[in-house]
């Protein structure tokens, strides 16, 4: 082989081994003299058998590391961390599947229910809110840092006049990390009460399917994750949280009796055939058939009522913290409190 | 054999010795594979009508829709795609090195080994053991027996190619060897990690997209690259053109095939997609340089023969629908397109697109090219003709529109384009069926016409060559 | 009928073995300085913490929402509070007048200028009668605490309650540093018993 190709290829050896492998930087250069070396020096053909093989045992070793082992170093150890729920009550997360949820994780994987169903949120992005209340005697300081952070950071450069006493209000949207860093700096040193808040957009969070994105640490009990690739039908990562029992049996059953269109097909063999007259708070009344679930369908039920990940922060996927400072805490917004507009409620 | 003259009879007596070499076992695995190709097109139409009529066979647990479909991608895959694969390498692999094939009996052998697991994986996952992950989708248990299957087959193919009597390989025997040697590793790999050590959390997931993505852009392509690169030579009577290309391609496509298929939106840390977007960029180079070698190849030239104009042209269709494939791939490998057709109907219908696009036609097309050649029997050519054409409207039928509504919708209107994808699964279920028919048909047709029955039986006298 | 056999392969070893051309060499090299800046920008840096779409662990860490000192020594002093004084003085700082506790909730002993006396208090605990905002408290001694708590955390505490303005618009004294409570705790560490309100008064006599 000419010098300039196997350079080349040395060349490649050794990003690969640096890149892909993570080796250290001496022996990825190595690496590639090697390479170098080889493919100059020795006439590498294809034709023998003993280099096939060779070559196909090296590229399937490489091909393992850097995907495969890299990724189990990383994620084989992954253990409980603490995390906190929307009231401040710290939890050890994720919670493992307790009871009849087992079972039911068997049920879910036996039926295929991946095949129409992801179990995985995405985002698109994260930004920062600031809000900011100012009392009567910080007032003009705080309109004043509001100038400043504008100014520093080139935004439009009208002044923070206008920011009203006694009242949370945004001082800016959707900023990125520094930004907010800077104006919740510049509003704390004029005495403002300052709330940055971490706002995860994407199109499953706006369809309130998880409050961020999913993350391993979210599987770490799941045998194995169903996380699917299709939605044919809406992700269930975060299902527990917004259907209840007797919605998700009544899918189960005939989904078009909950959702019109929907493409899910019935699973009766979930089910067996109650008695005309048998009450119960299983009892499903079906047009003029009655069902009752059969163990399978109530062990799936707790199942998918025990999904409820993509809810509580975590190092690597953060949401909105409660707000627990020292400072007055900020009043609900408006679309959330009705009875504060209602109110005229004004923030304390 | 009976009026030809010496001279050709004596050029032929080898060709005629591999064929002869290769018929039982070549012939065995390829109807196991038709079938399976039957049985895949019926599950799959099943799926797609229970999407449509929910009520339909809703009291059977066996045909809830969760596990016809992962029965027949497991058909498709494994029972079709493998099989026949397995059938055109051991004939291209004796061909090539102009040797019998050797060990013909571990193929057989093998293939019912491999035959048996994928009946177990199939019934398994319609009982409710599946295994839970996407592509391997069999239960546990039966992945061993898969692989001494494999093995031995391999076995099979190693040993013919190494008795061959040119040293030097060619780029088909290359990818065919690449080929029987990766699929038997990799899934022992996924095995291990998998059902052995037992592969906690999302670690699960990541060694079965590593199986997924070796499967489909190593196995499955060098299967399909070999074939195409043995017939397209030969059927056109052209000679290779661009060596180097070939052996650039296979380094390529080996190294940055074996990495990556991790989609965008994954839990997985970042470094997974990312990578998998870069593997996907030097992929492409791999799959340009083999087009160009095949396309200099060929040069616009035709068939030699009029009765190889069809396998031939479907083969070039064939390559014309890998090309396309690996530029919208390389295209959706990158996270602002790839987002976009994240997790709707894509995904399926480009997978099936380059299962039966390309795969799958360009070795049912080496099938009509072998099977006279084995059977001494052609196909019926009304037949033919009707099974291609239902195979390929079908085949595009079945997932062009659902591939187009996918990407239309984003994820905003969940399973568009399945109506469609209905419809051309009818057609590949008639073309899938007439496929079988012809197949079979052939085969009894030859067995009662001539004196293969003798030797398939091996008793120790030959007929007379009747006419 | 027998079938026509085609031309199969007669490779030669003279097959032409063009390869790709130098340009295309060319090319991989500028697409391996691509990949590797397109691994920097989005591979998080190999981390198993990063997740798309951030670039890097102190992009994640920077998305916390980021407390001042004072809303961590709040917060902190809080779950002290919680953990270690709410038993007797009720988690809402009103003690409990039956059980002898007294309030934290505008007590003089809490709001003086100088946070010496709670220091004190709070380090070697009290016994005998203290006056609270004109009620008398003799039933039980406060133990000490001032084992258990370290300087910065009987600083945070005594923040706490300081600051809470949940308990009302007095409580809105700046923070106690930990030095204050080091100067305080070395001055008293000889005694061992817990004081009285007198011996209290006396030995810090601040303006109450």
């Amino acid at each position: 082989m000419t010098i300039g190709l196997s350079f080349l290829l040395g060349l490649l050896a050794s990003s690969v081994s640096y890149f892909m492998l993570g080796l250290w930087w001496p022996v990825a250069v190595v690496v590639g003299l090697f390479a170098w070396l080889a493919f100059g020096l020795l006439d590498v053909k294809m034709d023998s058998t003993f280099t096939l093989l060779g070559g196909l045992l090296l590229i399937f070793c490489v091909s393992l590391s850097a995907m495969v082992f890299r990724a189990s170093d990383q994620l084989s150890g992954l253990q409980y961390v603490d995390t906190q729920a929307v009231d401040g009550t710290e939890f050890r997360y994720p919670v493992p599947l307790l009871g009849n949820a087992r079972y039911g994780e068997a049920i879910y994987k036996a039926n295929g229910c991946a095949a129409c169903h992801t179990q995985q949120v995405t985002h698109e992005s994260v930004v920062l809110d600031v809000k900011a209340l100012a009392g009567e005697k910080n007032h003009a300081a705080v309109q004043e840092a509001i100038s400043r952070f504008r100014n520093v950071t080139g935004r439009d450069a009208s002044s923070g006049a206008g920011f009203p006493i006694g009242e949370w209000e945004t001082v800016e949207n959707a900023l990125d990390a520094a930004d907010a860093s800077k104006a919740r700096n510049f509003l704390a040193a004029a005495g403002a009460s300052v709330d940055v808040q971490v706002r995860f957009s994407g199109e499953d969070l706006t369809r309130g399917w998880g409050k961020r994105r999913s993350v391993a640490q979210d599987y770490l009990f799941a045998e194995p994750p169903m996380l699917g690739s299709v939605r044919i039908g809406p992700d269930l990562a975060n299902v527990g949280a917004r259907h209840s029992r007797e919605v998700l049996m009544r899918i189960l059953l005939n989904p078009k009796t909950v959702r019109k269109n929907s493409k899910m097909p019935q699973h009766r063999f979930l089910f067996e055939k109650a008695g005309k007259n048998e009450q119960g708070q299983h009892i499903i009344h079906d047009g003029e058939e009655t069902y009752k679930p059969t163990k399978d369908a109530v062990a799936l039920v707790d199942y998918l009522l025990s999904l409820k990940s993509a809810n509580y922060p975590l190092p690597e996927a953060p949401i909105n913290q409660p707000y627990t400072s020292s400072m007055p805490k900020p009043a609900p917004a408006p679309a959330e409190a009705a009875d504060a507009t209602k109110a005229g409620d004004t923030g304390k | 054999m009976s009026s030809e003259p010496k001279e050709d009879e004596a050029k032929q007596d080898p060709r005629e010795a591999v064929d002869r070499s290769c018929r039982g076992p070549v012939l065995f695995l390829a109807f196991s594979a038709v079938a399976w190709l039957l049985v895949y097109s019926l599950f799959a139409l099943l799926a797609g009508v229970k999407v449509h009529a929910s009520g339909m066979m809703a009291d059977s647990a066996w045909l809830a829709y969760g596990r016809i479909h992962p029965a027949s991608q497991l058909a498709l895959q494994f029972g079709f795609l493998v099989q026949l694969g397995l059938a055109v390498s051991a004939w291209i692999l004796s061909h090539r090195g102009k040797t019998v094939l050797v060990d013909g009996g571990y193929l057989i052998f093998g293939g019912l080994l491999w035959n048996a697991g994928v009946t177990l994986g199939f019934l398994g996952i319609l009982v409710g053991n599946a295994s839970g992950l996407e592509g391997l989708q069999m239960p546990g248990k039966m992945l061993p027996l898969l692989f001494f299957g494999f093995v031995l087959v391999g076995l099979s193919l190693v040993q013919t190619n190494n008795r061959r009597t040119d040293e030097e390989m060619s780029p088909a025997q290359w990818f065919l060897f690449a080929a029987t040697l990766w699929l038997p590793w990799v899934l022992g790999g996924s095995y291990l990690l998998i059902h052995f050590f037992h592969a906690k959390g999302v670690v699960a997931n990541i060694v079965d997209w590593w199986f997924i993505q070796n499967f489909a852009k190593v196995y499955l392509t060098f299967v399909g690259l070999g074939t195409l690169f043995h017939f397209l030579s030969a059927l056109s009577g052209r000679q290779l053109v661009g060596r180097g290309y070939a052996q650039f391609a296979f380094w390529m496509l080996l190294l940055f095939g074996s990495v990556g298929g991790v989609s965008p939106g994954a839990p997985v840390p970042a470094w997974l997609p990312a990578l998998s977007t870069v593997t996907a960029v030097f992929y492409f180079f791999g799959v340009i340089a083999a087009w160009v070698s095949l396309k200099r190849t060929i040069n616009g030239a035709s068939a030699v023969n009029d009765a190889d104009s069809l396998p031939y042209n479907l083969m070039r269709l064939a390559a014309l629908v890998f090309i396309s494939i690996s530029v919208v791939n390389v295209i959706f490998a990158f996270p602002g397109p790839g987002s976009v057709a994240e997790f709707t109907t894509y995904g399926p219908a480009m997978e099936l697109l380059f299962n039966l696009g390309f795969v799958g036609l360009t070795l049912i097309a080496a099938l009509y090219h072998i099977f006279p050649l084995l059977v001494g029997m052609d196909f019926c050519p009304k037949m033919t003709r009707v099974q291609t054409a239902a195979i390929v409207l079908g085949l595009f039928g079945a997932t062009l529109p659902t591939a187009l509504g996918g990407l239309m919708s984003g994820d905003a209107v969940l399973g568009s384009g399945f109506y469609f994808a209905s419809l051309g699964d009818i057609f590949l279920l008639v073309g899938s069926l007439i496929l079988f028919l012809n197949f079979l048909g052939g085969i009894l047709f030859a067995v009662k016409s001539c004196d293969c029955l003798a030797s398939f039986c091996g008793t120790g006298k030959t007929k007379e060559a009747s006419a | 009928m027998a079938a026509k056999k085609t031309n199969e392969e007669t490779e030669t070893a003279n097959a032409e073995v063009a390869g790709p051309a130098p340009w295309v060499f060319v090319l991989m090299v500028v697409t391996i300085y691509w990949a590797i800046n397109y691994l920097d920008g989005h591979g998080g840096g190999f981390n198993a913490k990063v997740y798309a779409p951030h670039k890097d662990a102190v992009a994640v860490a920077s998305l916390k929402v980021q407390k001042t000192p004072e809303e961590q020594a709040f917060e902190s002093g809080a779950r002290t509070y919680r953990s270690f004084c709410a038993a007797c003085h009720q988690p809402n700082g009103l003690g409990n007048a039956n059980a002898g506790f007294p309030p934290l909730v505008n007590s003089e002993w809490v709001l003086n200028e100088s946070p010496s006396h709670a220091i004190a208090i709070v380090s070697k605990g009290l016994q005998g009668p203290i006056e609270v905002a004109g009620q008398v408290y003799n039933k039980v001694a406060m133990p000490a605490q001032g084992v258990a708590l370290s300087n910065e955390d009987i600083a945070n505490v005594l923040s706490y309650i300081r600051r809470n303005t949940d308990w009302g618009d007095a409580h809105n004294l700046p923070l106690v540093t930990s030095e204050q409570v080091k100067t305080v705790r070395e001055t008293i560490a000889d005694r061992s018993a817990p004081w009285t309100a007198d011996e209290l008064v006396q030995q810090f006599p601040d303006s109450q």
